[in-house]
């Protein structure tokens, strides 16, 4: 049995460790191809479109952060689009609007179309030079978009993202197990694309793309579709991956920084995660079936990426589906416990020394986290590979009930 | 017609397929997961169910069983035939030193009459010894005088005084006392040997009492033997016994009962359940694992001595015991699971 568990993690951490080795020899190998070239004299017209379903007054707090970042105002503005949501946000942006006059215009889709077209409906009020897509609870630092704007010097540089960071790390377990999953996902996990600027999804939390680019991309996001299904999610995938195909760098800098509030309650967690999942499956079938016109135009490593990493996570989804037949008990084995706390706490001395507002409270909330890892892994994969003909806006399909006396705070 | 026009109907019905495969299958994941968590609570929980194993004469634990009793009751064989030639070693050494021991005293009667023999008549030949000695002496000087007889006899017979048979006859008188001096004085010597041999210790003596030393020494090494012969019989004894008993405990092992059939069925009962598996208690076997239950016999022996197995659902390390099942549906032995004492569910 211990063999078999051994061989698992052992074919995942291959795979893994050969995706950052291949990242390494790239680097290493087109040391030209992986300079960033910035510049922070650069100042283009910047449009964040900031799309909202049922965020509440989270959004009137992010508008306001956005607004109070160090760049030219007359050089950046918000269009902020309410997608009929259930609760009071379209208020909530109605009182951004009135609130700084000139700076955001507060819009509302005639019915629910999903953060897709929302998005591309709003891009159509804008000249900006740079458009730059968010989430509407998101919190941006001072120097955010000046950040992300600079990485424009590069002509070949078409999207450029950040990282995100959790407001709310140390509310529950669930936060603090995000706090792990994000610092992953957003930045460990993109280090290694970055060196090649060949990111193969730019979060859609924080995501700066030049508008031509954007335009050049739309009409296919218009009409993505599953056999006749519209397609509504992973649009930040989807443009990302079109963007590398069109000849363009993608890279997320791990400066422009943001957070963003994880889910604190399972369900919104588990429709996060399975969004996320379904995106990836998403983008790993349009990899395969439109293999060959990557090559001569992705570079190597974004190609490696797109095409062998995701499949570590079908191994251990496989893994874990063959588990059971030979020990019922695998999930329980302590070799299972050791390596997830042991992969917590060097995690979380990483997270704490570089990110010090990310520092989780409960470093045993690794245990937990190994444990989701292991559902996420078997039951998320399957979900959202049988689910494609499926879309809805995610974590934020219900309601948010507001609470009464919620104070709006960063 | 284009494709474009077909393609529609195309996606149609690509996505009911899709669709009827992802809610099967979905549904499928699902009642699997569902079942492996149920399944699981419920074998950690449940303290009636048992995992059934068929023994055959054929299994090579049968047949190792087989080949070690053999070769222990080969043994136990060998055990009491040498116990049984040690004891006639025994016994023919015991009498063999029997008789030995009844020698001793005899001899050493015999020395004691021989020694008062010799205190007795020891001293009188030594008078007797001087005596002769006296007379032998006596004799010789008589002798020593009669020494110009010879002459004076030749003499007279020369000279016509004696006839010559008085010369013969008193030459014949003295030859026959000095011969008379000589076989007195052999006599004299022979009684010094008579002497010594009745005052001094004589090699005939130290013979029988080297003798004597030697049956002793038999006599001890006989009682050595007897010694370590009731020794080796005493620890074949106990390795017989010991061996004994071993068997007695195998022939009451489920492979023994292996052995006299061609298939025994028998149980393995975890220590949590071994509070159901009583002699005569009944056996469940259930369909869907432990859904719908019937019973399909009882529990016959309860085996002594511990067992391990692999635990049939979490595949772990399992200890117990054994039971032999008696059962009516002989294929529920080959379930994966059955139930002792009662059902596990109510139906």
């Amino acid at each position: 049995m211990l063999t078999f568990i051994l061989c698992v993690l052992g074919l995942r951490l291959s795979l893994s460790i050969a995706k950052y080795a291949w990242s390494i020899v790239m680097r290493i190998g087109h040391p030209k191809l992986s300079g960033l070239v910035q510049d922070y004299a650069l100042e283009p017209t910047v449009s964040i479109l900031l799309p909202c379903f049922n965020e509440g007054p989270d959004v009137y707090n992010s508008i306001r952060t956005i607004l109070e970042c160090d760049y030219p105002a007359g050089k950046f503005g918000v269009i902020a689009t309410d997608d009929r949501s259930r609760d009071d946000s379209w208020e909530w942006l109605q009182k951004a609007a009135a609130d700084f006059p000139g700076r955001v215009i507060a819009r509302q889709n005639s019915r629910n179309m999903g953060k897709s077209r929302t998005l591309i409906d709003a891009s159509h009020l804008s000249t900006s030079d740079i458009i730059l897509v968010i989430d509407s609870d998101c919190i941006f630092a001072k120097d955010t978009i000046r950040e992300l704007v600079s990485c424009f010097a590069d002509p070949k540089m078409g999207v450029v993202g950040g990282t995100v960071g959790v407001r709310n790390p140390n509310t529950n377990s669930l936060t603090q197990v995000q706090t792990y999953v994000y610092f992953l996902a957003f930045d460990l996990w993109k280090t290694f694309e970055n060196w090649t600027k060949s990111v193969t999804c730019v979060g859609g939390y924080l995501m700066a793309i030049r508008r031509h680019l954007f335009e050049q991309i739309e009409p296919k996001i218009l009409t993505r579709n599953w056999f006749g299904v519209e397609v509504m999610e992973g649009e930040d995938r989807y443009i990302t991956h079109h963007a590398l195909l069109l000849g363009y760098d993608t890279y997320v800098n791990p400066k422009a920084r943001c957070w963003t509030t994880a889910p604190d309650k399972y369900a919104q967690f588990f429709s996060q995660q399975y969004h996320w999942r379904k995106s990836g499956a998403r983008d790993l079938c349009m990899t395969y079936k439109s293999l060959w016109s990557h090559l001569g135009i992705m570079h190597p490593n974004g190609i490696y990426c797109s095409t062998v990493a995701p499949l570590t996570v079908l191994t251990f989804t496989l893994g874990i589906f063959i588990a059971p037949l030979f020990d019922p008990l695998f999930f329980l084995h302590p070799i299972t416990l050791v390596i997830s706390l042991a992969t917590g706490a060097v995690l979380r001395m990483i997270i704490s020394r570089h990110f010090p507002d990310q520092k989780i409270a409960n470093p045993l909330a690794f245990a937990f986290f190994g444990f989701w890892w292991i559902i996420n892994s078997f039951y998320l994969t399957v979900l959202s590979l049988l689910t494609f003909d499926f879309s809805d806006w995610g974590s934020r399909a219900k309601k948010r009930v507001r609470r009464p006396g919620q104070e709006l705070c960063t | 017609m284009h494709l474009e026009d077909i393609k529609p109907a195309i996606n149609r019905s690509v996505l009911m397929l899709y669709r009827v495969f992802a809610i099967v299958t979905l549904y499928a994941v699902l009642a699997g997961v569902v079942m492996f968590a149920f399944g699981s609570a419920f074998y950690a929980g449940s303290k009636t169910w048992v995992a059934p194993v068929i023994l055959s004469q054929g299994d090579k634990e049968a047949l190792d069983l087989t080949s070690k009793t053999l070769s222990t009751q080969n043994t136990v064989d060998d055990l009491k035939l040498d116990m049984a030639k040690l004891e006639d070693t025994i016994g023919e050494a015991q009498l063999h030193k029997a008789k030995l021991e009844t020698l001793l005293p005899a001899i050493d009667r015999a020395i004691a009459q021989e020694n008062r023999h010799k205190r007795e008549t020891g001293p009188v030949l030594v008078s007797l010894d001087r005596q002769k000695n006296s007379d032998v002496t006596r004799t010789q000087s008589a002798l020593t005088k009669l020494a110009d007889v010879n002459a004076t006899i030749d003499k007279e017979l020369a000279a016509g005084l004696i006839t010559k048979t008085d010369a013969t006859q008193a030459t014949l008188q003295l030859v026959k006392s000095n011969g008379d001096l000589t076989d007195s004085r052999i006599a004299t010597t022979l009684l010094k040997d008579t002497i010594w041999e009745k005052t001094l210790p004589s090699t005939t003596s130290l013979d029988t009492l080297h003798k004597k030393a030697e049956l002793e020494s038999e006599i001890a090494s006989l009682g050595i033997v007897i010694d370590s012969a009731q020794k080796q019989i005493a620890t074949e004894r106990n390795q017989a016994a010991k061996l004994d008993e071993a068997l007695k405990i195998a022939k009451q092992t489920p492979l023994w009962a292996a052995r006299q059939d061609a298939r025994t069925n028998v149980a393995l009962v975890p220590y949590d359940n071994q509070a159901v598996a009583n002699e005569g208690a009944p056996v469940y076997d259930c369909y869907l694992s432990f859904v719908v239950c019937r019973q399909v016999g009882t529990v016959k022996v309860r085996f002594a001595g511990e067992q391990h197995t692999t635990h049939p659902i979490f595949r772990s390390d399992l200890r117990g015991f054994l039971v032999q099942l008696q059962l009516t549906v002989p294929d529920s032995a080959k379930s994966k699971t059955l139930f002792v004492g009662s059902k596990p569910l109510l139906f």
